[in-house]
């Protein structure tokens, strides 16, 4: 508040109108998909009003009655909370591990993990494909998750490790003297301590398995096993180009997003843990 | 009944040893003290006795059970921890009671006992705060609530008061000494700090590099230290310790210090040093300012310390040892006085110059000295 005083009201209206430009130059284009995807598609393509009307569902209509939407959304619901299971099963296990027992080289085995992420997602689709073709789970929603958390461990790992590390371990044993055993007391004091980061970890996984195109298009074949970027994509070949459906689709794509996100905000990871111990 | 018996208990961590033998027995009901400086294992011990470390060697008992090789859990001991370790994602109430409800405690008697426990700690009116809104002496609380409520047959306390301020660490030292009387269950308590040792407990261990110096009565050890460490950890301001020669006067033994000789307490008999060096100990408190005469030590002030009702002064001989001084409010000593210094026989010890052990014959060896 005191700083706000400080500084001259010219800079801060500077500042605003930047803030204000590049809030509407990254939101636009997601203002545009929803006003186009809520315009009657009759004037679609002669009016550029910035603002939508004649208002029409028509297009979410088509979207839904024409096209094999719902079956992609469901399996795009299906993966991504496979996703999340297993990588947060996984990352949980991997982490606590990590962090609590004496392993010989731990920072190097977690550093390699992060590896990953310097290769493009083809690179490590193809041989991946070839993998799922020789174990038969080539264009299975089993490999879209299996390929999913080959992304989301490494960084779920690296996030939780942090987590669990400034975890007081007293915490833990106190928890043991008091009549725990060691696992008891990893599922009722490390768990609910954990939960912003376990959030966080679970969120991020959706995040990236939902938005997955390169994936998708490379392990799934089948039109009625592909998820929604993919699905989305075989609509534009498939009918004649559809602008208006398309922005319908993209936007039932973000919605889950956009509820995610607000979720997102409420969890920070730091902060429970804090205060439960002196230091 | 649980007395705690440590036989021959020991620990490595790879190279190091953190506790090296330690045999100690604690009856049932005592409040016994594990003292020393940093490193010396004391909490080693202290986990060792919960079941969060293992044992490297010996065997530890409670009661009639032989916990060695038992879990934490299956141990029936309480433990309060330095960071008091609260479980941040519940209230207090359910810090309280959450040992009873993992043990399958049906609910009103966990009720019955955590309003119980918070009263007698001062803190009912805190049951639905979390750990984060509490001062660091309500934590202290709840940590000690949390362990109270148990019932346990042993109490662990790993510096429980080190992070509170001098004055919440009186007032909550005070608050243990009554917990114990009022459950009288047997208490093991790790500290550094020699006047909690001194004021809390019924015995205390003074530990060094792993292993029980010495194990007795707090004013036993104070009267009667086996050796120079002891000597100088209990008891403060430090014990002056200086090198003095042995000798045998003409009616009863001295020790000459500096060219002033100084009368032993006659009828106890001292071992033999070496070439009749000594190391000499004397309290700072068992100094006192007196007229020049045979046997006094004449020292010039260097400087003088006001504590309100006590006066420090640091002293040096003409040689360039130093004493401390310990007595009561004194305004008229100023540095750069010259006065002189005396003490009574039974004030003096006296120890080996090499192994540092008190050469008087009866020293309280470890292991001696019951409740
Ligand atoms: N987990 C561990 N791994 C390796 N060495 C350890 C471990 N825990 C303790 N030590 C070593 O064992 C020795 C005794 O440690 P301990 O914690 O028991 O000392 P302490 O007497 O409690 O000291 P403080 O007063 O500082 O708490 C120390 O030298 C310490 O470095
Ligand atoms: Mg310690």
């Amino acid at each position: 508040m005191r700083q706000e005083f400080d500084v001259p009201l010219i800079n801060r209206i500077a500042l605003y109108a930047a803030m204000a430009l590049a809030v509407a130059y990254s939101f636009f284009p997601i203002y545009w998909m929803l006003i186009s995807s809520v315009r009657d598609p009759q004037v679609l393509y002669n009016s550029v009003d910035l603002l939508p009307g004649p208002y029409s569902i028509e297009s979410y209509t088509t979207l839904l009655a024409a096209t094999d939407f719902t079956i992609w959304f469901a399996n795009s619901v299906q993966v991504a909370l496979g996703t999340v299971v297993v990588t947060l099963i996984l990352a949980v296990l991997i982490s606590y591990a990590v962090t609590r027992l004496q392993i010989r080289g731990k920072t190097t085995i977690i550093g390699t993990m992060l590896y990953a992420y310097m290769f493009p997602p083809l690179l490590l689709a193809i041989p991946l494909y070839a993998i799922f073709v020789r174990l038969g789970l080539a264009d299975t929603h089993m490999a879209l998750i299996i390929s999913h958390t080959t992304i989301t461990l490494p960084l779920g790992v690296w996030l939780l490790w942090g987590f669990f590390k400034q975890l007081p371990p007293d915490v833990e044993e106190a928890a043991m003297v008091d009549g725990c055993s060691r696992l008891g007391a990893f599922f009722r004091v490390v768990l609910p301590l954990s939960l912003p980061g376990i959030t966080t970890v679970a969120i991020f996984s959706f995040l990236l398995s939902w938005t997955d195109y390169t994936f998708a298009l490379v392990m799934i074949d089948s039109d009625h096993k592909k998820t929604l970027p993919a699905g989305l994509e075989t609509m534009v070949g498939q009918y004649e180009l559809r602008d208006g459906e398309l922005m319908a689709g993209s936007a039932l794509i973000a919605l889950p997003l956009l509820i995610l996100f607000i979720f997102l905000n409420r969890y920070f990871i730091h902060g429970l843990a804090a205060g439960a111990v002196k230091r | 009944m649980a007395e705690v018996v440590l036989d021959t208990v020991s620990k490595f961590f790879g190279n190091t040893t953190a506790v090296d033998g330690v045999s100690l027995t604690v009856a049932d009901g005592e409040f016994m003290v594990l003292v020393g400086p940093s490193g010396c294992g004391k909490s080693t011990t202290l986990r060792m006795i919960a079941g969060l470390e293992s044992t490297s060697g010996g065997t530890i008992r409670i009661g009639e059970r032989d916990v060695t090789r038992l879990q934490p859990k299956d141990r029936n001991v309480a433990m309060v921890f330095q960071n008091y370790a609260l479980y941040a994602h519940k209230n207090v109430y359910d810090n309280l009671g959450f040992g009873l409800k993992v043990r399958g405690t049906p609910k009103p008697e966990i009720d019955e006992r955590v309003q119980r426990a918070a009263k007698m700690l001062g803190i009912d009116n805190l049951l639905h705060r979390k750990p984060k809104q509490l001062s660091g002496g309500q934590m202290q609380r709840v940590a000690l609530g949390r362990a109270l409520v148990r019932e346990p047959d042993v109490f662990l306390l790993d510096e429980p008061l080190s992070n509170l301020d001098a004055k919440m660490r009186v007032h909550m030292r005070e608050e243990i000494g009554k917990l114990h009387a009022a459950t009288g269950k047997s208490m093991i308590y790790v500290t550094h700090d020699q006047i909690e040792a001194m004021t809390l407990g019924d015995r205390i261990a003074v530990m060094k590099d792993g292993t029980v110096q010495q194990l007795g009565r707090p004013l036993e050890i104070y009267d009667r230290p086996v050796n120079t460490f002891v000597a100088n950890f209990i008891g403060s301001p430090e014990m002056n310790l200086v090198e003095g020669e042995l000798a045998n006067g003409a009616s009863r033994p001295t020790v000459s210090y500096q060219g002033a000789v100084l009368a032993l307490p006659e009828g106890q008999h001292h071992r033999q040093a070496a070439d009749n060096q000594v190391v000499l100990g004397i309290r700072p408190e068992h100094l006192a300012i007196s007229e020049a005469a045979a046997g006094t030590i004449p020292v010039k002030v260097i400087l003088t310390e006001q504590m309100g009702a006590q006066t420090l002064l640091a002293c040096q001989t003409e040689k360039g040892g130093s004493l401390s001084a310990l007595m009561s409010r004194n305004d008229t000593t100023r540095p750069g006085d010259i006065i002189h210094l005396s003490t009574e026989p039974g004030h003096i010890h006296l120890f080996d110059p090499r192994s540092g052990t008190n050469l008087f014959a009866d020293p309280t060896a470890p292991g001696e000295g019951q409740p």
